[in-house]
């Protein structure tokens, strides 16, 4: 469809759809669009259009329901007075940190790109952290993806992360001290790499694990400025301890869509192929690098008949036996006595694992898909796009989530099976 | 700590909430079980697992019945439970079906007697003395 807009004319428009500038200029999430300039936007996003000038739109969608005008901009006047606040208390040669709160569908990832994108013009070095590993915007999901801005950008999903930290699960509870750990590794490389980072967080705001998760992220970040997104005051119990000037409260937009869960779920899978588009099938000795988050090769090797694989693991936690099929009594009737706890892993169990291939100083250098942990030849098979010699790999993070061949999420493996 | 850092408690509260809504054994047993069929898949979500298998029992007419189904019915005092094999106009077959029947009394001759085995309410303070607090001491 062709839409004729006069200057300040405003639009929403949802995905899946392509929008090519015909004439005069628009604006999009603080990103200035010209003539032949087009605007990709994805299942479960919308993005808003205004006119800077009388202009034309051409729009490829589905339903023309997928445009919508609003009489007045959707995007608050007052978020620019933020971006004020914070050129005027930003001091130079130190990180000024944001932390955005907010439950899910409040527009925090909307908010974060606006304002980085608004930055960017008085600021040279912009950082947006992005810890959602269930809706990753910037990186695969399962990990924390950085992204220090060079320009503005509208959708950060386009981008390759600068740097990535592996989680190995969508949901943050059972990987609190990966995210913690995670937090902290990433707050190094912004101190080296940005002026200000801007850091946007799931919407898991509430429970115990809600509370506790971001009040340690309030502790370890300890943020210049916290800005909540919120519809009424479901975010106050977690800035109690913080002084007023420290927090802005954001009404969020009437315009914040809500996403179902299988829009949430292809949005990642989207995202999630990407990472598993050009990738290839290479083996590495089991000898050659460490694991790690796991208990497979942090043992003692031992001799056990019926197995695969077997090793003592320190003190009381017993012996990882890795096996074709479940143990039977049968099987162990020679074993020696002294194996503690068995832990019996199913060969073949580990296949579509996502793993993370660990570099010098345990830095990420790619996530991988796991084809199999082959015990004949003592090699693991790996899936994955990384294009570096294989001696850069020193160690392989192994996580909780499982992939198909194209990065479709296949299911999980249990924290502690391995 | 202050707060539960996974959501496991949940599947101890649905336990909690099996044995406070009186099941009995056999239903007991088949909702454990499921439940943990569903948490066998979702193992990263155990409050999703505890929140669906709080929706696992549900009342159904006969004329719904299908084949392939596990029910639960009390027929008579006794409570049975299966697998539904077949169904026909005035009967339905369970196959691997298991029987409750309940007695008020129930008198077992010691010679019969085999694999005796008793619950031992006392383990924690065996294996972890210094766990067991007294709840009167102020």
């Amino acid at each position: 469809m062709q839409i004729t807009l006069k200057k300040d004319d405003f639009y929403i428009v949802s995905g899946t759809a392509e929008v090519t500038v015909k004439s005069g200029s628009l604006e999009s999430i603080a990103v200035t669009k010209k003539l032949g300039d087009k605007i990709s936007i994805p299942v479960g996003k919308s993005v808003p259009l205004l006119a800077l000038e009388d202009s034309s739109v051409e729009i490829q969608l589905k339903n023309e329901e997928q445009v919508k005008k609003l009489e007045t901009s959707s995007i608050p006047e007052e978020w620019d007075k933020f971006v004020e606040k914070i050129l005027k208390e930003r001091k130079k040669d130190s990180l000024y940190k944001i932390l955005i709160l907010g439950e899910v569908d409040t527009g925090k990832t909307f908010f974060t790109t606006y304002l980085a994108n608004r930055l960017l013009g008085s600021v040279d070095r912009v950082a947006i952290l992005d810890t959602d590993t269930g809706q990753s915007d910037i990186g695969c999901p399962g990990n924390f993806g950085m992204l220090v801005l060079d320009k503005p950008e509208i959708f950060l999903t386009d981008l390759k992360p600068t740097h990535s930290y592996y989680i190995g699960a969508h949901s943050l509870a059972m990987h609190f001290c990966q995210t913690l750990t995670g937090l902290v590794e990433m707050m190094r490389y912004a101190k080296a790499d940005a002026d200000v980072l801007i850091t946007d967080t799931t919407g898991w705001v509430q429970g115990d694990g809600g509370r506790a998760i971001k009040k340690a992220k309030l502790d370890i970040l300890q943020p210049d400025l916290v800005i909540l997104m919120q519809r009424g005051t479901e975010l106050e119990h977690l800035v109690k301890h913080l002084p007023a000037n420290k927090v802005i409260r954001n009404k969020v937009s009437r315009t914040a869509s809500s996403t179902s869960q299988l829009d949430r779920q292809e949005l990642r899978q989207l995202v999630s192929r990407r990472y598993f588009k050009e990738t290839k099938v290479f083996e590495i000795p089991f000898d050659n690098v460490y694991t790690d988050r796991c208990f497979f090769k942090t043992g003692t090797k031992i001799e056990l008949e019926n197995t695969f694989w077997a090793e003592k693991l320190s003190g009381w936690e017993g012996t990882l036996v890795v096996t074709s099929g479940s143990l039977l009594k049968e099987d162990m009737k020679n074993w020696p006595k002294d194996l503690g706890r068995i832990r019996n892993f199913i060969s073949g169990d580990e296949t579509g694992l996502m793993v993370a291939l660990l570099g010098e100083n345990q830095r990420m250098l790619a996530v991988a898909r796991l084809e199999k942990i082959d015990f004949l030849t003592n090699k693991f098979r790996i899936r994955s796009e990384f294009k570096g010699d294989l001696s850069e790999i020193k160690g392989i993070q192994f996580g909780s989530l499982k992939v198909d061949e194209k990065g479709n999420e296949a299911g999980f493996l249990e924290p502690g099976k391995l | 700590m202050s707060f539960h850092e996974t959501d496991y408690p949940a599947l101890l509260d649905y336990l909690k909430e099996l044995i406070a809504a009186n099941k009995n054994p056999l239903e007991f047993k088949q909702l454990v079980i499921n439940m943990l069929e569903i948490y066998d898949q979702i193992p990263v979500y155990p409050g999703i697992a505890a929140g669906c298998s709080k929706q696992l029992e549900k009342p159904i007419k006969v004329e719904s019945l299908a084949p392939g189904q596990t029910v639960f019915v009390k027929v008579g005092d006794d409570e049975v439970s299966g697998e539904i094999k077949s169904i026909s106009d005035d009967a339905i077959v369970l196959k691997k079906a298991e029987l409750l029947s309940v007695e008020e009394n129930f008198e077992i001759e010691k010679k019969e007697m085999s694999n005796l085995r008793f619950v031992d309410k006392g383990i924690l303070k065996e294996m972890w003395p210094s766990l067991v607090f007294d709840k009167d001491k102020k």
